[in-house]
């Protein structure tokens, strides 16, 4: 009995390691986004009934692992121009590890965005529901479906049950937005096998992404903000994602990240729709109370 | 000895290094949570199976009978369902044993849930990432 308690340790102590770096540049680790399992968590997925699919979160590796298999991901036919399909479950983290210089001005911006308590990101707009934009969108999403339309693409988000139009007419991104969006405005086209998306016009109340360094300030941006990213289908199940941050007035040069998504083929969409009422009632119960206490 | 010693390590592992690195949190940090297990044994007073976060209020007895009401973090719903929980795997007045990480501040009385069982020993949710702090919201 000791040696399997001790066994389980030593088990759970490497998936600490392996979840150390698991939401970042993790294009060599397989079911990298996946839920860690854990003994008591079910085999069997919650589905609302017959006919219907589980959510891209609500799954956890055993049942990942069980559903490759019933779908048939590996070896599974595919056409690389098409990126139909629900993938991942939490976005692609941005690397930390690899932040560029500040600019002056950007790192004023970056400090403005500091918490005023140690224990989260007080500052987070998403506390309070406003959109968390893009390409924090690209970063924390839990879950994100292509589809493919002959004058665009259309990427459905789970987190926000949101959208946005990836336009493949021919448009170019506008020079001078003429107003700024969460979401910004985005182009794209294939280069190859690879579909290259291009992106302006982002409302600088949202964040790049929060810092998940220490949880304390988020990445700020200016309205310079252009995205592009790259997206290649290598197989079925394997989407290889690359995004590249550019903002001269924050970043002294582009923020490049990449990474792997996954498939995932037993999910459906849901709906994460941040809520006032409820995150005002769980900021009251649990933020607030951290921030009394630190007095 | 030998053995307990490569368990101390393992449990090391297991609740120091994520704190070290920090990358692995989503969205809402958990810093504020110490290191220290504690189990309680109480009645649910509420059971929010709500975003951002699912948490369970329940009342808990110390041993002069003195009536404290905690208040558990979980994650968000999909990702409870994930880990086996559904709207109705609480209800008010039902007996639980929990297993949490209560908020290093003092006098709080929040915690980050770890383990909930039931009465009967039935498990509602256990979570062992919990105590290393790397579970995503």
């Amino acid at each position: 009995m000791r040696n399997r308690i001790i066994v389980s340790f030593v088990v759970l102590a490497g998936l600490a390691f392996s979840s150390l770096s698991f939401a970042q540049n993790n294009a060599n680790q397989e079911r990298a986004f996946g839920r860690d399992s854990t003994e008591s968590q079910p085999t069997k997925e919650l589905v609302p009934g017959p006919g219907w699919k589980t959510c891209p979160r609500c799954t956890n590796n055993k049942q990942l692992a069980a559903a490759y298999a019933q779908y048939k991901v590996e070896g599974h036919p595919f056409n690389p121009k098409d990126l139909s399909g629900v993938w991942g479950n939490n976005g692609m983290e941005l690397d930390v590890k690899n932040v560029p210089p500040f600019t002056p001005e950007g790192e004023k911006m970056f400090e403005a965005t500091k918490s005023d308590i140690p224990s989260t990101n007080a500052k987070d707009g998403m506390l309070i529901c406003d959109p968390i934009g893009y390409p924090r969108a690209f970063a924390y999403n839990y879950g994100m479906e292509f589809v493919m339309l002959p004058d665009r693409v259309l990427q459905f988000f789970e987190w926000g049950h949101t959208w946005r139009t990836i336009w493949t007419d021919g448009r170019k991104l506008p020079e001078d937005p003429p107003q700024q969006r969460w979401l910004g405005y985005a182009v794209g086209r294939w280069e190859g096998d690879t579909f290259v998306v291009e992106g302006n016009g982002y409302d600088e109340r949202s964040w790049i992404s929060e810092d998940r360094r220490n949880r304390i300030r988020g990445f700020a941006h200016s309205d310079q903000l252009k995205t592009t990213e790259r997206y290649h289908r290598t197989s079925y199940g394997s989407l290889e994602a690359e995004m590249t941050v550019s903002d001269p007035k924050v970043f002294t040069k582009p923020w490049t990240t990449k990474g792997k998504i996954e498939l995932r083929p037993n999910a459906e969409l849901w709906e994460y729709f941040c809520v006032p009422s409820e995150s005002d009632e769980y900021n009251k119960r649990l933020i607030d109370a951290a921030r009394d206490s630190k007095k | 000895m030998k053995l307990q010693r490569l368990l101390a390590v393992s449990l090391a592992l297991v609740i120091v290094l994520p704190l070290v690195n920090g990358v692995v949190f989503a969205h809402h940090s958990r810093a504020h949570y110490g290191q220290e297990e504690s189990t309680t044994k109480g009645v649910v007073v509420e059971y929010k199976w709500r975003n951002p976060h699912v948490f369970v209020v329940w009342e808990a007895k110390d041993q002069a009978g003195k009536a404290t009401q905690w208040v558990g973090e979980m994650a968000s719903v999909t990702s409870m369902i994930a880990d086996g929980m559904t709207k109705d795997s609480l209800k008010p007045g039902e007996q639980i044993i929990v297993v949490a990480f209560p908020s290093k501040n003092p006098g709080s009385t929040e915690a980050l849930i770890k383990k909930i069982s039931k009465a009967d020993g039935t498990i509602v949710v256990d979570n062992s990432r919990a105590g290393a702090a790397i579970r995503q919201p």
